[in-house]
């Protein structure tokens, strides 16, 4: 079996192994919150791509913002300036709401009322072109809002891992918008 | 080099010695402003925006910022903005009593400077002006907030005479001080 197929395996295994972790916990009988994001990510490693990228995922947690319930994600990214479709990647995720502060110093961020919601995110990404290589990222978003019916992520800084596990660059993201679907 | 920094120096008073006296009637309208910067020219990577903007009049406004590279190479390019703003839809304040339109549109006229390459052997230095259109414009000073989102803008490079496009994603003002309820 190849490294890569390895590798996939590996990613969807950890993923139902979350999806399992997420919906066990799930103590009310409320509906799975369903949310869409968009975001723009620029990479230090020109292996990856130098260009600003974009990227768009479908999320699903068992209960919004809650601390320590994994939430997972299918992701694509793809560069949008310059525009180029080669180079485009899906990825398979998790993120943990670390915490859920309604009296925050951010407050000022925001004209809505919010509360102070950081997290860790880890999520594998494959390229759709089989002569580049997938990638291990882990991000924190150290300033995440959450409204309510959205978050907003700012700046928040990641680090890339080959498959083999070893650091090959950073990450940073901007800004990041989350939003319910209902 | 010593004359586009002569230039430049003259710009950036000019635009001081503008807005300060006319900022007085005006100084609770002075917003920090963060936001995006996307061109088109062959600047690849992320940059960002910190600056402020500052209410002239009802409908006008200039704002000043910084613009770093933020990837792949952090702070390898670094450029300066200037701008004055035009509120085509409404005013964009009407006093602390009354609030203004909530949304509106703006259209900005500006100069960018900038060094690229910094600290290497070919660093250049690279002067444009702009013109810029945001559609969408949610808040203001009275709210204390205001997002500016998808604007997007053509650059003229005086140097190379050649045209470009650019985007910004969004911009957030954060008003420093806000109505007194």
């Amino acid at each position: 079996m190849s490294h890569n197929a390895r590798f996939s395996l590996l990613t969807l295994l950890l993923f139902f192994i979350c999806l399992g972790a997420a919906f066990s916990q799930q103590d009310s009988p409320q509906k799975p919150a369903i949310s869409y994001s968009a975001g723009m990510t620029g990479f230090s490693d020109s292996a990856f791509s130098s260009a600003e990228t974009l990227r768009f995922s479908i999320n699903l947690e068992s209960e919004r913002a809650k601390p320590f319930t994994p939430s997972l994600f299918a992701a694509i990214q793809f560069d949008f300036n310059p525009l180029s479709l080669q180079t485009a990647y899906w990825g398979l995720g998790f993120y943990l709401t670390l915490f859920n502060l309604q009296n925050h110093f951010f407050s000022f961020a925001s004209m809505r009322k919010t509360s102070w919601a950081p997290a860790f995110c880890a999520a594998f990404y494959f390229p759709f072109d089989s002569a580049k290589n997938s990638y291990f990222e882990t991000t924190a978003e150290p300033i995440r809002l959450f409204t309510g019916s959205s978050y907003v992520s700012l700046l928040s800084p990641g680090a890339l891992f080959s498959k083999n596990f070893k650091i090959t660059g950073y990450s940073l993201s901007p800004f990041k918008f989350t939003y319910y679907f209902y | 080099m010593k004359k586009t920094k002569y230039l430049l120096a003259a710009v950036s008073f000019f635009i001081f010695a503008m807005i300060a006296p006319l900022s007085i009637a005006h100084a609770q309208e002075t917003a920090v402003s963060l936001g995006s910067w996307s061109f088109f020219s062959g600047n690849r990577g992320i940059f960002a925006s910190i600056g402020v903007t500052q209410g002239l009049t009802p409908r006008l406004e200039a704002g000043l910022s910084l613009i770093p590279r933020l990837t792949p190479d952090p702070f390898e390019d670094l450029y300066a903005e200037a701008h004055l703003g035009y509120s085509l839809a409404a005013n964009r304040f009407r006093g602390f009593s009354q609030p203004a339109s909530y949304i509106n549109i703006i259209g900005d006229i500006g100069v960018i400077a900038g060094i690229n390459s910094i600290g290497a052997p070919g660093q250049t230095l690279t002067k444009s002006i702009f013109i810029r259109l945001t559609p969408i414009t949610l808040g203001n000073a009275f709210y204390g907030r205001r997002d500016r989102i998808y604007s997007v803008g053509a650059l003229f490079n005086l140097d190379s005479e050649s045209l470009s496009l650019f985007l910004n994603f969004i911009f957030s003002d954060f008003f420093i001080a806000k109505r007194s309820n």
